[in-house]
Parts: structure tokens; sequence; C-alpha cells
């Protein structure tokens, strides 16, 4: 069935065909219209689950973290402050390796109090063991949510799919909302090795001591690493199902690139048009669409950067003290591997300024003009 | 516990934190000192009424969808549910705990509900099986009388019903207007009892045509005669053509017979009988000044009935009383009246009224009601009865002081509603059942205390307003005897059945089992009962402080030695 839905409600359209059974909510814009989305779908009877109203998105994660324990597959959804604030319970969630689903509408931090997107919420959780999705359109969010069950249920761990804050959560695009029972047959219900049961009653998330507290951080990274591969063969699967492929990255015009641009989120779809331009032009530029963040797809990249010369990095994020994150992540990937490949480092599109064609013409033009980067840091768009 | 795991290789370490055996071993119950159970209370609308029903099981019933099993154990108390759900003075919802929060349920109106779905719903009552071989006579077809009937059938007994008038039903039959109780409603409850297998012989009055002697074969005798006796002023004028004794004049306009008292009524009392009379009055198209030796909060009528009786424009005044009724050509042309004010306290707390001398004033009228009381008829009882204050004199199980002779009903109590003559029967029906099997002692009472408002947890009941039943309006009151009540719809009695807080029953909600912390609480299926797992319920209390109904104690662990 193909309508014209919000990214709000493609979330809210991918979890319940997940047949999540718990959704703890908490409001927080521009996630809001998920789990309104979702009561309407419970209070209808078109999703059979257990919604719950909690105080606050530290309780919201712990109660995902109660449900998921017991078996459930849980989901819940937020942003920035609100995320922030989850940030001790997103350890736990990860630690207690459980495969909990959680939507994050991408809004900057504050102060300055604002509402607009940007990245820097989700990337500051990068630490937490959970698995990082960043969408580019409504319909990779629908699919996005779907296929984040099959990967966190495989290597039990959790995973955040992110959207652009009003870019996507709140702009209508045609969907194709894929029938329930092809969605059954594709994600089979959630049957945990581990879980609470009072018939057989277990501890659980007691103490290790530092005999083995090291060797269970080993499996979480080894289930990380396992991820990257997980996550391709459920996108391939997907799309014999559905028709429908992303990868964990997506190279466009990149085989013979000069310039390749590395881009997250909507700014990827702002960027194709861009790379077309150029290469009407007969300008090689190229791009790479980064969906996957965590596991980081170190291999992928290394691949399809180290015969690159130039890499414009688009940041829509900034860690204070070093750069862009993004940026940060691909340099070190390179370290040893791409000596040749220079790459520029650009933060744009902080607290929902507009990263248009221009801008996105600006950054190559830039990268163009100049051999090597002249700062760890360019900022695009400041005024002077 | 076993002995400590030594965890060598990382193919050993868990990928999460769990224990690697199961945790059954720790009973942590141990740890309690405070032990929480189920307890039943008594809810405070059962304990104020006198037939001590289970109110709260039939309005969780009727909220949970399940009509049926609500009147069928209704029944089981009160075989007048649609008669009471319409006349019952109703002190259940005086006690309503929920009047202190949102408003006390409309009980009364849900009791009608139930005994008009019932009447039209509900599946026969059945002929009862006798088991028993003893055969019991009852004297009066009031509710008393057939209350007690009713009972003694449902235990298995024969039972032969002796009716002095032309129809059954007593009071009911005969006090009560139209307006207020449809004969057709109490029609159809007297039939279910006579289904059951109760037989009603109309036209024998007691001492009469039959006496004591006459019940000799009945292995036991009830006696429920009612208060027939009307109480009369002694004032001159009082036999002048156009003076009515209230209950005669309500018997007459009760038996269908036509009478117009005229432009101008004067009703004097202060009783059900004063109220009724003014309002059937008022309906035959008369102007109606009630007169009340006290004031208005000292009258026994039900104050609803007072209340409406006053917006259908029937004149009261109080303190007042008649001292004379002047005629002209035999027939009533005035009364002269007293003022009086309140003077010592009597023995029923209310002041005696005392005259004010002089203060003599004249009221037209075209006919006279005297409503002052009516008494039982106790000439014609059996010798060696005993009586006193104008009542035959009965324990609290209506046993007389003559072995095998029971009494109830406004005969033995002097107490005048309905739901007090239908508990009177049902208490000796249970006296009887208990001398017929040579058991001594009293039927056992219901000693549960009783739930208080302030132990309801408030949180699981949102605020909800009370349903009020439909009245008719003035103008289709006029000249007319048609039912003065609507009923509840269908949709409106599940939900104020619904507002029930259920007060000391547990109602199955499971609230203590999804709350408690250490899943120590179980709900068997098969039973429909909870079982808290002792070995690990750590007594931590959160059950019974959220049980919203206070169904549950905590108590302090006496753990032995």
């Amino acid at each position: 069935m193909e309508r014209v839905i919000s990214g709000n409600e493609a979330v809210a359209y991918g979890a319940m065909l997940s047949r999540v059974q718990v959704i703890p909510a908490y409001p927080i814009s521009p996630q809001t219209t998920i789990v309104e989305a979702l009561a309407d779908f419970c209070a209808s009877g078109m999703l059979q689950a257990d919604f719950v109203k909690v105080e606050s998105e530290h309780s919201a994660m712990a109660c995902c973290i109660g449900a998921a324990s017991a078996g459930a597959r849980a989901f819940t959804a937020t942003s920035a402050q609100g995320l922030a604030l989850m940030h001790e319970v997103l350890h736990w969630a990860a630690g207690a390796r459980l495969p909990i689903v959680m939507a994050n509408v991408n809004r900057a931090m504050s102060a300055p109090w604002t509402m607009w997107c940007d990245q820097s919420d989700s990337l500051s959780q990068r630490d937490t063991g959970w698995l990082q999705f960043y969408c580019e359109d409504n319909q990779e969010v629908l699919d996005s949510i779907i296929m984040a069950y099959r990967i966190s249920e495989k290597v039990l761990l959790p995973s955040m799919v992110c959207l652009d804050g009003f870019i996507l959560s709140h702009t209508y695009e045609q969907v194709e909302i894929p029938d329930v029972k092809e969605v059954d047959g594709y994600l089979p219900p959630f049957r945990p090795k581990f879980k609470l049961d009072v018939e057989n009653p277990h501890s659980f998330s007691a103490a290790f001591l530092p005999d083995i507290y090291m060797e269970q951080r080993v499996k979480m990274q080894a289930a990380m690493e396992e991820a990257r591969g997980v996550a391709k063969e459920v996108d391939q699967e997907f799309g014999q199902a559905f028709g429908r492929s992303y990868g964990i990255l997506e190279e466009y015009w990149a085989e013979d690139a000069d310039i390749l641009l590395v881009t997250t989120g909507t700014v990827t779809g702002t960027a194709r048009v861009v790379v077309d331009e150029f290469r009407k032009k007969g300008e090689k530029v190229g791009l790479l669409k980064m969906k996957m963040f965590r596991p980081f797809p170190m291999e992928d990249v290394r691949r399809v950067l180290q015969k690159v010369r130039k890499v414009a990095v688009v940041d829509r994020n900034i860690s204070f003290g070093a750069t862009g994150i993004f940026a940060q992540e691909i340099r070190s990937v390179l370290h040893h591997h791409g000596e040749g490949t220079s790459v520029f480092g650009f933060i744009a599109g902080l607290g929902g300024r507009d990263v248009t064609p221009a801008v996105l013409k600006e950054i190559v033009e830039y990268t163009k003009g100049r051999e090597a980067p002249e700062g760890d840091i360019a900022w695009i768009g400041v005024k002077p | 516990m076993e002995e400590k795991i030594v965890i060598k290789n990382l193919k050993d370490v868990p990928i999460l934190s769990i224990s690697l055996q199961s945790t059954l071993w720790n009973k942590t119950g141990n740890w309690r000192y405070l032990r929480p159970s189920y307890l039943s209370l008594r809810a405070a609308c059962s304990q104020a009424c006198p037939i001590e029903q289970d109110i709260p099981f039939y309005l969780t019933s009727l909220a949970d969808g399940k009509p049926e099993e609500a009147w069928q154990k209704m029944l089981e108390a009160n075989p007048f549910p649609s008669t009471c759900g319409r006349v019952c003075h109703h002190p259940c919802e005086v006690d309503c705990n929920r009047k202190e929060y949102d408003g006390a349920l409309s009980i009364n109106a849900l009791e009608r509900y139930l005994g008009d779905w019932g009447m039209r719903e509900g599946s026969p009552v059945g002929r009862k099986i006798a088991k028993r071989n003893e055969k019991i006579a009852v004297i009066g077809s009031g509710p008393a009388g057939l209350s007690c009937a009713d009972h003694l059938a449902r235990k298995g007994y024969a039972v032969e019903v002796y009716e002095a008038m032309n129809e059954p039903g007593g009071m009911l039959r005969y006090g009560i207007p139209q307006y207020r109780l449809p004969k057709k409603i109490l029609h159809k409850e007297i039939e279910r009892i006579e289904s059951m297998g109760v037989n009603i012989q109309t036209g024998k009055r007691f001492g009469i045509d039959l006496g004591m002697d006459d019940l000799k074969s009945y292995a036991a005798v009830f006696l429920a005669p009612g208060a027939h006796e009307e109480q009369k002023p002694g004032i001159p004028g009082e036999d002048l053509k156009g003076v009515w004794p209230g209950l005669s004049f309500l018997k007459e306009i009760n038996s269908g017979k036509r009478i117009s008292p005229g432009k101008k009524v004067i009703v004097v009392g202060g009783g059900n009988t004063a109220v009724d009379s003014a309002r059937v009055a008022w309906r035959l198209g008369s102007k109606v000044t009630v007169l009340y030796r006290r004031a208005k909060e000292d009258m026994p009528a039900i104050s609803g009935e007072v209340e409406e009786a006053g917006k259908e424009g029937v004149e009261f005044i109080f303190n007042v009383a008649p001292v004379r009724i002047l005629g002209k050509d035999g027939r009533v042309k005035e009364v002269e009246c007293l003022r009086t004010k309140p003077g010592k306290l009597d023995e029923s707390g209310r002041r005696t009224p005392m005259p004010i001398k002089g203060s003599n004033f004249l009221l037209p009228a075209s006919s006279v009601i005297l409503a002052l009381g009516e008494r039982a008829a106790l000439s014609f009882l059996p010798q060696g009865m005993k009586t006193g204050n104008g009542l035959i004199t009965i324990d609290s199980w209506g046993r007389t002081n003559l072995p095998g002779v029971f009494a109830g009903g406004d005969a033995a109590t002097g107490q005048g509603y309905v739901s007090q003559a239908i508990a009177s029967g049902t208490r000796a029906a249970r006296a009887i059942d208990r001398h017929l099997r040579g058991e001594i002692g009293d039927p056992p009472e219901n000693a549960q205390r009783t739930a208080m408002f302030e132990k309801i947890n408030l949180d699981y009941f949102p605020p909800l307003s009370r349903a009020e039943v439909p009245i008719l309006s003035l103008k289709e009151r006029e000249k007319e005897f048609k039912e003065i009540h609507g009923g509840l719809s269908k949709l409106k009695a599940k939900k104020e059945a619904g507002r029930c807080f259920s007060c000391g029953n547990c109602i199955r909600c499971h609230v203590c089992l999804m709350v408690c912390p250490d899943v120590a609480i179980s709900f068997k299926e098969k039973e429909n009962e909870y079982l808290i797992d002792y070995d690990h319920c750590k007594g931590c209390g959160i059950c019974s402080v959220e049980c919203p109904r206070s169904a549950m104690t905590l108590e302090e662990e006496k753990w032995s030695e």
C-alpha cells in the first residue's frame, strides 16, 4: 500500500509492522508524533501492545529494559535532551544485551534552546554500545526500523534509527507500506535465549568481578563487529523480500571520483543532485552515503576512500575541542591505510541551518581549490 | 548453594551478566516481618441495607456484563428487587463510601434496573422441589410474609400464605400509590414467588375466617398481618363526611375506586401515608395542604418524596395541629388549627410539640385526610402471645414467646420501611429453618468489619458523576398516575455499576499481582483466587497498600521459633 506520510508516521508504521509489544513513551519535539501515532494504533486495536506512559525518557528506556528482559519486543522514540537523559540506561540496555530499537529524531542540543535539526544528539551517544543508522528519506526510515529488529535480535545489541528532525520527521513523502504478513515472514517473533522467567528464575545484570568483566566486553565488541555482516545480510534479504535495499553505506559516482563527498541523513539527497550537476559538467565528483555509524564500517570505508585523492566530509555535528565526528572517524580509519587521501572536514547545518545545493557546491569548490586541508575544521556558511 | 564456579576460558563467560544457576534456592520470604493476606470486609452499603444484600457483588457482576448472575444472586436475598428499586428508602446510598468522593452510587436505580432486567430477560426461577416434610403457614402476603415464604420455599419447605384482602401484596398493593409502584410490577414479582410453589390463599382473614387452631398441621407459623388499624386524633368533627383515614383513602384508590376529594384537601400527618395521600389528592386535581405538628426534619416520610410533593405544589405547614373539624350539612367545611412549638425531647429523640395558646386559625377544606399512623390489630392473636407497645413481641430473629410461632413486618417490628419488612421475613425464615432442623441458638450473623472510605485507594477511580434517573415533568404528573421515575438505560446502568468501589471485596482486578515486585502473587484460574508465595514475599506491603478496595490486610508476621 502506498501512502503519503511523514517521517514520524513512517517510524510508527515500521514499529507497528514489527509487532512491537511494549512502547514506553515520553513526549519531546520533534519526536512526539511518533508515539502519538503508536498510541492511536494501540487504541484502535491495529497494534496489540502495552503503551506505557512514563514520567521521563530515563524511565522510558528503563521500561524498555524491563520489557526486553522479559522477552518482549520493545520500542521507544526520543530526541535531543530526551536522549541525553537516557544516557545512563543506554549503557545498561547494551550491556544487558537487549535488542531494543529506538527512533531518534535528530535535534540539536541545547543551550541555547532550539528545536531544529542537527546530529549532535545521537552522535554524542556513540560509545554506549548501541548500533546507529542514519536515514535519507521516509521510506528508508520505515524499512530501517524493521531491519533494525532483525539485526539487533541476531547480535543482541540495541539499535538507534536516526532521522533528521522536521526535514524528515514532519515532511510528507510517498512511502510504500509493506504488507504485515510479508513483514511477519521477514521478521519472526522475538524468542530470546535469556529472559526473566518466574518458573526458572535467574539473577540478571548482577556484578561481574574484574576476573570476567573484561571478557564480557570482548564479547560485546565481537557482537558489534558481527553486526556489520549481519546488517548486510539483513539488508540483502530485505531487498529480496521487498525490492528495496540500502547497504550499510552507499557509493554514488564514487568509482573514479577525484573528490568524494561523505554525507549522512537528508544531506545525502541534496548531495546526489549536486554530484549530478558536477558530473554533467564533466567534473569527477562522487558521494559516499554513511548509513551505519555504529559499528563503524571500517573495512568498507577504507575500500572506498583509499583510492580517492580528496574526501570532503560534511558533518552536521561537532565534537567540541576536536572536529566533526564523521571526519574524526574517517581520519582514524585511513591512518596507515590511506596515506594518499586528504580528508577535508566541513561543519555545516548546525541547529537547523539549511544545507542547500549551494552549500555543498561551496564545499566541493573549496576542496577543489586546495591541495590539502588548511586546518582540521572548515566551517561553512558562518557569518563573517 | 553450589560451590564457587571458576571461569577459565573466554567461551565460558556468558554474553551478559546472568547467574549460571537458578536462583530458586533463595527464599527471600524470610526477610519479611509484615505478612499480606486477603481479607474481605463488608461494604458500608451492605452494612446499611436491612436485608444485608451483597450490593458490591451485583454491581460488579452487572458492570462485568453478567446481569443474569447479578439478578439471581439478588433474588436469593430479596424477592422484590423491582419493587425495592422503586420504593426503598435506600440507606445503602446514605452510607455508600463513594458519596465522600463524587456522589454515592445510584444503588436504588440499579436495583430497579436489575429487577426489571430479570423480569424481561432473566431465566425463570422455576418451581422449588419440596425437600422437607414440614409445611409452614404464613399469615399476610405483604413484603414480610412473602419474603419469608420465598426464603422457605428456596430452602425446600412447602409454604401456604393466607391473605385477608382480595389481592396479595399487603401495603405494597394497597398502601403505595401507582405512580411510585405500578401494580403490574408488583404483580409480576408476586407471580415469580408463586411460581416457586408458594401457594397464596386470598380473602382469608386471620382471626375471622381461620384461627390458630386451623394451623395445627403446620410445623411453624409466621405472622405478618401488618398494621392496618388507623389512629384517630380524637377531635370533634373527625367523623364528618369527607374526612378520610389516610390508609383507607389510599386503599380505595389502589382498589381502583374513583374518588373526588374536591378543590381543597387538608392532609394531617408527616409519615409516608400522609405524603402519599397528599400527592394522590394532587393528582386527582385538588389543591393540597399538609399539616404537621413538628418540623420538616422530624417527618418520618422519605425525604425525596417530601421534596417532590413540594415541587408538585403540595403546601406544607409545620408546627401546627388540627383541634376541630367544622362542617356544614354533615360535610367538612373548615379545619381549625393550633400552632405548636417544640417542647422536651421524647423517646424517639424528637421534641414533643407544645400547643401555643390562642394561635388558632381556620383553613377551608373540601376533604380532610387523617394520616396519623397505623397500628397492628392485636385482638385476633393467639392466647398467651406476648405483646408490648402495641406490637407482637419478638427477638431479633422473629421468634415470639410461643414455640414454632414467629412474627415480622409492621405488626412486630414497628418499623415502617419495605426493606425492613422484607428483612424481618428473611431473618425469620432462617430462624424457622434452624428451629425445624432442631438446631439450638441463633443463625450466624455477619461478623465482618466494615470497609472504611479512608482505606479506598482513590488513585484507581477517576471521578465520574452519579447517574440520575429520569423523572416526569410536573405537567406530565398532572391528573395522571403514570410512574414518576424512569429507569436507567442499559448503557447508563453498566457505567453506573462500574463506579462501585466494591469496598472490601476482591473483584480479581489483578492490581496486587501486577505491583508485586517479587512476582510472589499468582492467580489460580480454576479456583478463581490469588496465591501468595510466602517463600518469596518479602513483605514490602505494596499489594496491600495498592489494593484499590481494601480487600487485603498487612499484619505483623509471627515467626515461630
